[in-house]
């Protein structure tokens, strides 16, 4: 056990003021406007602030520093294809800017307003799977990640506690406060991850030298340590796909988006971006470094999953323990109260409500909402110990992002910005978004009954890479064929 | 190689530097940003 009495003090007194401001934030939650997208009156410094919250987790450090572990410096290649994506949403405003215009809460919403209903039901039933086939592996990560850092080994038990706590308090804090609650304590996370992940640094630093690891990265993976269209986990079609990723994920990934639909108003909401830009490249590669110190401090033969958290473990003294793992925690709840109400969010409004056919009033609406992200909270706690991921986290996360956004893309892209975009283009595009990443999921539980002729679904990176360009064709095609029979239906902007 | 491991070390350190700069900056303006959300916002009993 690494931990200490100290550790354990920080650790109790953070949880328990996590608890207190969230649930304070319900008594600001007055509508339905409220409780999604605190009212929209988030600025610019808390917007970026809840926003990069969001997206670092326990399960970001994890898969970035397993990567890192694996691949040495080619991997640092995502972070500046992450921070380039961000800056083009910042300054060109693509997509989210339209769709802040427009005042929707979710994507699938502004299907309803350009296609159709049904769109709308059938778009938010693949966001709703995509969304939560991604977050399911989180607690794992987090769980493998607590496990060596805090030094329960295989005491799965004290864990799993641990991990079921952690989300009753998210939960806690979500479902009574909305985005109010999400926003006021992603800030506070945000805070404390940011000092987190200073002090790891600081101690990785003291304890592996610069020129250590740019040896190890040299000695153990050679020219494909440093060159990423070299290196095999990578090479051009994983670069491509990267790219149209990082631009349509960080667009229309329903729980990065909503902090821009919850800004004051679309310049503001662009500025979030671009901010979040600034920083980007360092989110990713502050934790595939501690990956690659991992390779020099241990060499290539530990379990890549674990070998980050046990050079932390290693290098940072006792008390300085509790404020990491304070920090770890707090950013792995940022990320799921900002998931667990996006997921929620869409099931309520555009799967449950359009079945209904909107005979939910606002109250009914919230209880729902309620309801649903507790129950994805014990979906979590499922899914997360016992599924196998049939590659690299990164991977994973990405692919079944992309079953979602590659049809999104088309869909909001084309409705945004062209005329000729109709229902049926967009049920194409979803559909063939999906089947990619699907296949891949569904033929990896069953890989050896695959016959070879067909192992090239088997290849994570082109699923994800063909994902996009099927959905962008079946988009175009399904549109411009059928275009005189299903005329588009368009919608105004405010000026 | 060498040219390949010098720029990406750099690169790592100029964007670590800029994540922590930046990092500070947003949480000094953020306390302010709360401040406005949490005043303009009608408390509900």
């Amino acid at each position: 056990m690494n931990f200490t009495i100290i550790d354990w003090l920080i650790l109790s007194f953070y949880l328990a003021f996590s608890v207190f401001i969230g649930v304070r934030a319900k008594r600001y939650v007055e509508d339905l406007e409220a409780y999604f997208v605190a009212g929209r009156r988030v600025k610019v410094a808390l917007g970026s602030a809840t926003l990069i919250a969001t997206e670092i987790g326990i399960v970001t450090f994890m898969y970035l520093g397993q990567i890192g572990y694996l691949t040495g410096f080619s991997c640092f290649v995502l972070g500046i294809i992450g921070a380039f994506a961000f800056f083009v949403i910042g300054k060109t405003g693509f997509v989210v800017s339209k769709l802040r215009k427009l005042k929707v809460i979710t994507i699938p919403e502004f299907y309803e307003m350009r296609y159709s209903k049904g769109v709308r039901l059938f778009g938010g039933m693949i966001l709703f799977l995509g969304g939560v086939l991604n977050m399911g592996v989180f607690l794992k990560f987090d769980g493998l990640f607590l496990a060596e850092v805090m030094g329960f080994g295989l005491e799965r038990d004290v864990l799993f506690l641990i991990m079921t706590i952690m989300l009753l308090i998210v939960i806690t804090y979500t479902v009574l406060g909305g985005m109010f609650s999400v926003v006021i304590t992603d800030f506070m996370q945000f805070a404390i991850l940011s000092f987190g992940m200073f002090i790891t640094t600081f101690f990785i630093l003291k304890n592996v030298n610069l020129f250590d690891v740019a040896n190890a990265v040299v000695k153990y993976y050679g020219e494909e340590g440093i060159n990423p269209v070299l290196n095999p986990r990578f090479g051009w079609k994983f670069l491509l796909w990267m790219l149209i990723a990082s631009v349509t994920t960080s667009g229309l990934w329903q729980p990065v988006t909503s902090k821009s639909l919850s800004s004051e108003d679309e310049v503001v909401g662009r500025r979030i971006f671009t901010y979040t830009g600034l920083t980007l490249a360092g989110r990713y590669m502050i934790p595939m470094f501690w990956g690659v110190c991992a390779l020099a401090a241990f060499g290539p033969n530990v379990d890549s999953q674990i070998a980050m958290p046990r050079l932390i473990a290693k290098v940072v003294p006792n008390g300085f323990l509790g404020l990491l793992v304070a920090g770890m925690l707090a950013a792995s709840m940022s990320t799921y109260s900002a998931y667990l109400l996006a997921w929620s969010s869409v099931a309520t409004r555009d799967i449950i409500q359009p079945i209904f056919r909107g005979k939910l009033d606002e109250n009914s609406s919230i209880m729902l909402t309620r309801i649903i992200a507790v129950l994805i909270g014990l979906y979590l706690l499922i899914f997360g110990l016992f599924y196998e991921i049939p590659t690299t986290a990164f991977q994973y996360i990405a692919v079944t992002g992309a079953m979602y956004t590659s049809g999104a893309f088309g869909c909001v892209a084309g409705g945004l910005y062209w005329k000729k975009a109709n229902s049926t283009g967009a049920y194409i595009a979803l559909i063939l978004g999906a089947i990619g990443p699907l296949a891949f999921l569904v033929l990896s539980l069953f890989k050896d009954f695959v016959p070879k002729s067909m192992h090239f679904l088997l290849d994570v990176n082109l699923s994800g890479f063909i994902s996009f360009i099927l959905a962008g064709i079946g988009m175009v095609a399904g549109s411009f064929f059928t275009n005189k029979v299903n005329p588009p239906k368009n919608i105004e902007f405010e000026k | 190689m060498k040219i390949g491991v010098i720029f990406w070390l750099a690169t790592y350190i100029i964007s670590s530097v800029l994540f922590f700069s930046v990092a500070l900056i947003i949480t000094v303006l953020g306390l302010r940003d709360l401040k406005f959300l949490t005043r303009s916002q009608r408390k509900v009993k």
